[in-house]
């Protein structure tokens, strides 16, 4: 019985410590998306916001605040037809070297075969 | 979206709504506001009605119902007096493509600039017109995925927008009525699975499907359901509900509802027979 609870806890450890370095991986590429200033913060005089993200193709994209999705043809793909991307609440908070801009909360990251990463934000730049 | 189908659940049902929560002038509760209503349009547009006419009247509330095609008539249970008040809250938008939609509603947001009160129900009959219908017969099934995903999804965002805008005052709902290909064709709703289905039903959290009742009492019998993450019928939010109303319509032209606990499956089949709303 010890033995067999042991295995479980090794597996579990295993798996955590996989989903962790998987779910690393994706947030640092995010990162670089905001180091290379490729995320905008579009607002209106009525008060709404939405993101752009310049993709690798130079194509722009949208993101809403209150939902996961983007305008790009790989979160088409890759979330809506193969629902196989992360779709994992994950925040964190971070500030920019050499910038006044603060990213307050990453609520989902995502990432599909082709390292094409999507970022929802919860709280807006500031 | 749920509470003002309790609106209309317990205006036009002849019994109690039992084992849902009792919020006060609604009987029904839901986290979420956006609603995903799904079976033959002859049906779902007189809910869809039902609905925006319920929220003006009831709750006093503003609505925009955009549509493809012209309202040529309004259920008869609205009349006189009260129907032309109700119209007045109730604003028609007829867009004739996927881009003119997705142009107005994206626009939305510039009411709160302009003065008067911004929606709080935001009613889409009939998706299926513009991203699978006649005028975008050149868009592929993917493409016409990814439309679909676009417009609920800004939905989704502008009434969270309005939502915020509104305050403590109201919230934005979302209705959106989408009629699978299946539909009408003698299909099994079971055994398939609608790509376009699958991607509304990410953003809109409640789903209401209509089928018709073969060895029913009336003629014209439904079973009307409520299924969906987003409902949360018991209050606490534990676990998702199954609820379900038989649908009669009357000779008179009237619907009437009433709640029910559960229906054997082997009773239902598609719908085919459409529901009658009589003209002004």
């Amino acid at each position: 019985m010890a033995l067999c609870l042991t295995a479980v806890a090794e597996q579990l450890l295993k798996d955590v410590q996989r989903a962790y370095s998987e779910k690393s991986q994706t947030f640092y590429g995010a990162l670089d998306l905001v180091d290379q200033r490729s995320v905008t913060r579009v607002s209106s005089p009525s008060g709404r916001v939405a993101f752009q993200v310049l993709g690798g193709s130079g194509c722009l994209y949208t993101c809403y605040t209150s939902c996961h999705y983007c305008s790009c043809p790989a979160f088409s793909f890759s979330v809506l037809r193969r629902n196989e991307s992360l779709v994992v609440s994950f925040s964190s908070s971070f500030r920019q070297e050499n910038s006044t801009v603060q990213l307050a909360e990453i609520r989902m990251i995502s990432k599909n075969d082709h390292g094409h990463i999507h970022i929802f934000f919860n709280k807006s730049l500031t | 979206m749920v509470d003002i189908l309790g609106l209309v659940l317990s205006q036009f049902s002849s019994g109690s709504i039992t084992g849902v929560c009792t919020q006060p002038g609604t009987g029904l509760c839901a986290p979420e506001s956006g609603a995903l209503v799904t079976g033959d349009r002859s049906f779902s547009r007189p809910l869809l009605l039902l609905s925006a006419l319920t929220a003006a009247s009831e709750l006093a509330v503003k609505v925009l119902y955009f549509t493809q095609s012209q309202i040529q008539s309004l259920p008869i249970s609205f009349q006189g007096a009260r129907r032309a008040e109700c119209l007045k809250k109730i604003r028609f938008v007829y867009p004739k493509t996927l881009e003119e939609l997705l142009e107005d509603v994206a626009s939305l947001h510039e009411l709160v600039r302009q003065s008067g009160s911004l929606p709080s129900l935001l009613i889409v009959d009939g998706l299926e017109q513009y991203v699978c219908g006649p005028a975008a017969q050149d868009r592929t099934p993917q493409e016409a995925q990814s439309a679909a995903a676009h417009v609920v999804a800004l939905l989704h965002d502008t009434a969270a927008f309005l939502t915020q805008k509104l305050g403590a005052r109201s919230q934005c709902r979302v209705i959106v009525s989408f009629q699978p290909e299946w539909e009408g064709q003698g299909g099994c709703p079971a055994l398939v699975s609608d790509p376009i289905l699958s991607v509304l039903e990410r953003y809109l959290q409640v789903r209401c499907t209509t089928e018709k009742v073969r060895r029913g009492e009336e003629p014209n019998e439904w079973l009307f359901c409520l299924t969906g993450p987003g409902l949360q019928a018991d209050g606490d939010g534990k676990s998702e509900e199954r609820l379900q109303w038989r649908v009669v319509l009357k000779s008179n032209g009237t619907l009437d509802f009433c709640p029910i606990s559960r229906v054997k499956e082997d009773t239902l089949e598609t719908l085919q027979n459409p529901v009658e709303v009589k003209d002004d």
